[in-house]
């Protein structure tokens, strides 16, 4: 454990009143003169706020949360506010699945307000007694309804994209200020790094060093956060490289994304 | 001393001469060791750290025209000090607890997304930007997203987490603003 992870440790139990008295004295007295240490607490404070909203806390550190954290106001405005957060957090993805050959249409409803929400409810069931296809729902429903700037995630399988039984993944048009990140997937997690380079219609645009595979549902992803103002309409091609200090790269795939208006 | 004792204008004034002769500055250290002080003793389990904080202000400051010609050392270890006394005095009463939150009702939802998205609108593109891609990592890809993007930003780890962290506590901040406009 670095003397880094020591102290974030020491500071969590600190806040979850799990210190023993003699050390915490100790903390206390730097959180008065210590500025930089003071702001590391503030900090923590957010990372305990979130990962009690989204469960990651173990049944001691819960206990803790909820019986000595939060019962003050201050830090209830923080529980609200991370719940406000993490919804933002939730809505802002559009998921894209290639592997699936689905649009996450969803996942716009959900990052869509109330009174759009209303407003789509009924656009949905309009449009369902007049039979639209789920398709028009799907090309439809991508389009960004918020004017914050979005992170936005789109998975991409190897290769398949331009068969004829998987079809090219579409993106609508990001706005200029979001960033997508694509995750591309990956079988294993052969490399201890990767690079991919974009191109848009067999023109380099930016090359992304010193990627990392991690684990998601069963497979690995490797994620290139690409910055939307690079992404105007067109065909762009993620190609990807396993990397390691002592062989060459090794060409792992390529993936596929169009980008629509 | 009684609790609820109001801070007279002449304590105050004593207060802020020990803490800075620059008056300006002297708020600030005012605020910034209140601050620590409710941090402190929120972080003991007190429900009411703002209360217990005011007192050990008020007690300072009744005491500080008289300190400031005797003490010597940082004058945040002293209001510590008496922080800790107060500390001290209220737990030997055993104070009732605290009252369990009143969960927000979905209109305050409503009004607290609302205003959390125009004060995100508010912030420079690349805080905006920072904040979203800071925070949105998922669980099992953090550790490494969170690297990756100090690295595109140029600074480290905990640079970044401190800077994430700041751009959210101001957000919380312009959110609180927007919640007490609208009601």
């Amino acid at each position: 454990m670095t003397a880094s992870s020591n102290e974030n440790h020491e500071l969590r139990q600190y806040l979850l009143g799990l210190l023993p008295e003699s050390e915490r004295d100790v903390v206390d007295q730097r959180v008065m003169t210590d500025s930089e240490f003071f702001a590391e607490l503030e900090a923590m404070e957010d990372e305990l706020v979130d990962e009690y909203l989204s469960g990651q806390l173990n049944d001691q550190e819960r206990k803790q949360f909820e019986l000595h954290f939060s019962i003050g106001s201050e830090r209830q405005n923080k529980v609200r506010f991370g719940r406000s957060w993490q919804s933002v957090l939730e809505n802002s993805p559009v998921e894209v699945s290639a592997a699936h050959g689905r649009f996450g249409f969803l996942s716009s409803f959900r990052a869509a307000t109330t009174s759009w929400r209303t407003a789509l409810v009924v656009t949905f069931s309009l449009a369902g007694l007049l039979g639209l296809s789920s398709v028009w729902f799907a090309s439809r429903w991508q389009r960004p309804t918020s004017t914050i700037p979005q992170v936005i995630g789109v998975t991409l399988a190897s290769g398949a994209a331009r068969s004829v039984e998987q079809p090219t993944t579409r993106l609508t048009q990001p706005p200029a200020n979001a960033t997508v990140n694509v995750e591309l997937e990956v079988q294993k997690n052969s490399h201890p790094a990767y690079k991919v380079d974009l191109s848009k219609e067999r023109e380099g645009i930016k090359r992304y060093d010193d990627l990392s595979a991690q684990p998601k549902d069963g497979h690995f992803i490797v994620n290139v956060p690409v910055d939307a103002a690079l992404l105007d309409p067109g065909d762009y091609t993620f190609e990807l490289q396993g990397t390691s200090e002592s062989s060459q790269p090794d060409f792992l795939g390529t993936y596929h994304l169009r980008v629509t208006r | 001393m009684k609790k609820n004792w109001v801070l007279s204008q002449e304590f105050f004034d004593a207060l802020l001469d020990w803490l800075d002769p620059d008056r300006e500055l002297a708020g600030k250290k005012y605020e910034d060791i209140r601050r620590r002080l409710i941090k402190i003793l929120a972080s003991r389990g007190c429900y009411d750290a703002e209360d217990l904080a005011d007192e050990t202000i008020n007690r300072v400051a009744s005491k500080a025209a008289e300190v400031r010609s005797s003490y010597q050392g940082d004058p945040a270890l002293y209001f510590y000090g008496v922080g800790n006394r107060v500390y001290q005095e209220q737990s030997r009463k055993k104070p009732e607890a605290p009252p369990p939150p009143v969960p927000p009702d979905a209109a305050t939802l409503e009004k607290q997304s609302r205003c959390l998205e125009s004060c995100l609108a508010k912030l420079s593109q690349e805080n905006r930007t920072l904040v979203l891609q800071y925070y949105w990592y998922e669980k099992t890809a953090r550790i490494n997203g969170r690297k990756r993007l100090a690295k595109e930003l140029g600074i480290a780890s905990n640079a970044l987490r401190l800077r994430a962290h700041r751009i959210r506590a101001q957000l919380l901040k312009c959110v609180e603003r927007c919640l007490n406009s609208e009601n």
